[in-house]
C-alpha cells in the first residue's frame, strides 16, 4: 500500500516563513503525524525547506520584468515529471501551496489528477490580488486570504487568521 | 544605541549605501547591517551577507531599519521592536508598498519611501511610539488541520 502524503508547495523568502509558520501550527495539533508523510516541493530560492522530505524545482520569479519567460515551459515540464513521480510513490489527496508560481503550476498539474488544493494568498497583499493568488483562485478548492480587507476581491476567499 | 539593518533575500544596496554614508552624522550609534547579495560593499558599518543567527541581531538592536518584507516586519511587530521600514521599489510587484500603507494607517512603524530621508526617520524613531501589535492565534493551521484529517482519514482507496 502507498504511504498517504500531504504536499507543500512554496517558494523562498516570506513564502517559505508562511508554510513555516503553517506546517509548526498543524504539528502542534496533529495526532496522525506518524502516518501521514510531509513532503515539501520548493523553489530553487528556498533556504530553509519546512520537511526533511525536498524536492526542487526552478521556476522563473519574475521580480523585476518577464525576461526570464523562456524557462518557463522548462519548469512546467519538470513540475509535470516530478507530479507523476509523486503520485505514482504515495498517496496523495491534498496540496498546499503558500504561493508563488511555483505553487500554481505544481497544485494545477495534480488538480487536473482530481487532488484537493489548498492556497494561501500572501500576508503581505491588503488591496489587491497576486498575480499567483488571481491564478490559484480560479481553481483552488480552500482559498485562504490573510487580511479582511481581501474579501471583497476574493469574495469566494477564507479569512480565518493571519499565519 | 545599536541600529541593525536588514533587507531580506533581496539585495536593497541604496539602503546599504545611504545607511554606510550616514553613519558618521549617528557617530555614538553602532550600525550593523545584513546586506543579502549586494554588490555594494560598505566602509563604515559592521555588515555581512546572511547569518543564520539573526534573532541575536534582532535582539541585540534597539532599532531595526528594514525592507518590506512581510516576514520580517510581521516578526519584528510580534516581538516589539521598534522599526523604521523602507520598500524596495526596484520590483515590478508593489506588495511592499500594501504592506507600508497597512503599517502607517494603523501606526506600527515608520515608513521611508524616500531611502535618502533615512536620516531624519533615524531622528524621528526617537519620540515615535508604535502601536502594540499581536500575532494571531492558530486558527488558519487548525482549519487546515481540520482539512487534511477530514481528506486522509475518510479517503478509500
Amino acid at each position: 500500500m502507498k504511504k498517504k502524503a500531504v504536499i507543500l508547495v512554496y517558494g523562498g523568502g516570506g513564502h517559505n516563513e508562511q508554510m513555516k509558520r503553517l506546517y509548526n501550527g498543524i504539528s502542534q495539533n496533529a495526532n496522525n503525524r506518524n502516518e501521514l508523510n510531509y513532503i515539501s516541493i520548493c523553489n530553487s530560492d528556498v533556504k530553509n525547506p519546512v520537511t526533511n522530505d525536498v524536492y526542487y524545482l526552478k521556476v522563473p520569479l519574475f521580480k523585476k520584468n518577464f525576461n526570464e519567460l523562456y524557462r518557463l515551459p522548462l519548469s512546467v515540464i519538470s513540475s509535470i515529471f516530478l507530479a507523476i513521480k509523486l503520485v505514482r510513490k504515495y498517496e496523495i489527496n491534498l496540496i498546499i501551496s503558500t504561493g508563488p508560481l511555483v505553487g500554481v503550476i505544481f497544485s494545477f498539474i495534480l488538480k487536473l489528477a482530481q487532488k484537493k488544493v489548498i492556497y494561501i494568498e500572501t500576508w503581505s497583499r491588503f488591496y489587491t490580488k497576486s498575480s499567483s493568488g488571481k491564478l490559484a483562485y480560479l481553481f483552488s478548492d480552500y482559498f485562504y486570504i490573510q487580511n479582511k480587507s481581501l474579501k471583497s476581491i476574493y469574495p469566494k476567499g477564507i479569512y480565518v487568521s493571519r499565519l | 544605541m545599536n541600529i541593525f539593518i536588514t533587507v531580506g533575500t533581496t539585495p536593497f544596496e541604496e539602503l546599504i549605501r545611504i545607511c554606510d554614508n550616514i553613519s558618521d552624522d549617528f557617530g555614538h550609534w553602532h550600525f550593523t547591517a545584513q546586506t543579502a547579495n549586494s554588490k555594494y560593499i560598505p566602509r563604515k558599518i559592521e555588515h555581512f551577507e546572511f547569518t543564520n543567527k539573526i534573532e541575536t541581531h534582532y535582539k541585540a538592536a534597539d532599532l531595526i531599519i528594514c525592507h518590506a518584507g512581510a516576514g520580517t516586519v510581521y516578526k519584528l511587530l510580534e516581538d516589539g521592536k521598534k522599526i523604521i521600514v523602507v520598500p524596495n521599489t526596484n520590483r515590478r510587484e508593489n506588495h511592499q508598498l500594501e504592506l507600508c500603507k497597512f503599517l502607517e494607517d494603523n501606526n506600527l512603524a515608520l515608513v521611508v519611501y524616500n531611502v535618502n530621508t533615512i536620516a531624519d526617520a533615524l531622528n524621528q524613531s526617537l519620540s515615535f511610539k508604535a502601536a502594540p501589535y499581536h500575532r494571531d492565534d492558530n486558527s488558519l493551521s487548525e482549519a487546515v488541520q481540520k482539512i487534511i484529517l477530514n481528506l486522509y482519514s475518510t479517503h478509500n482507496q
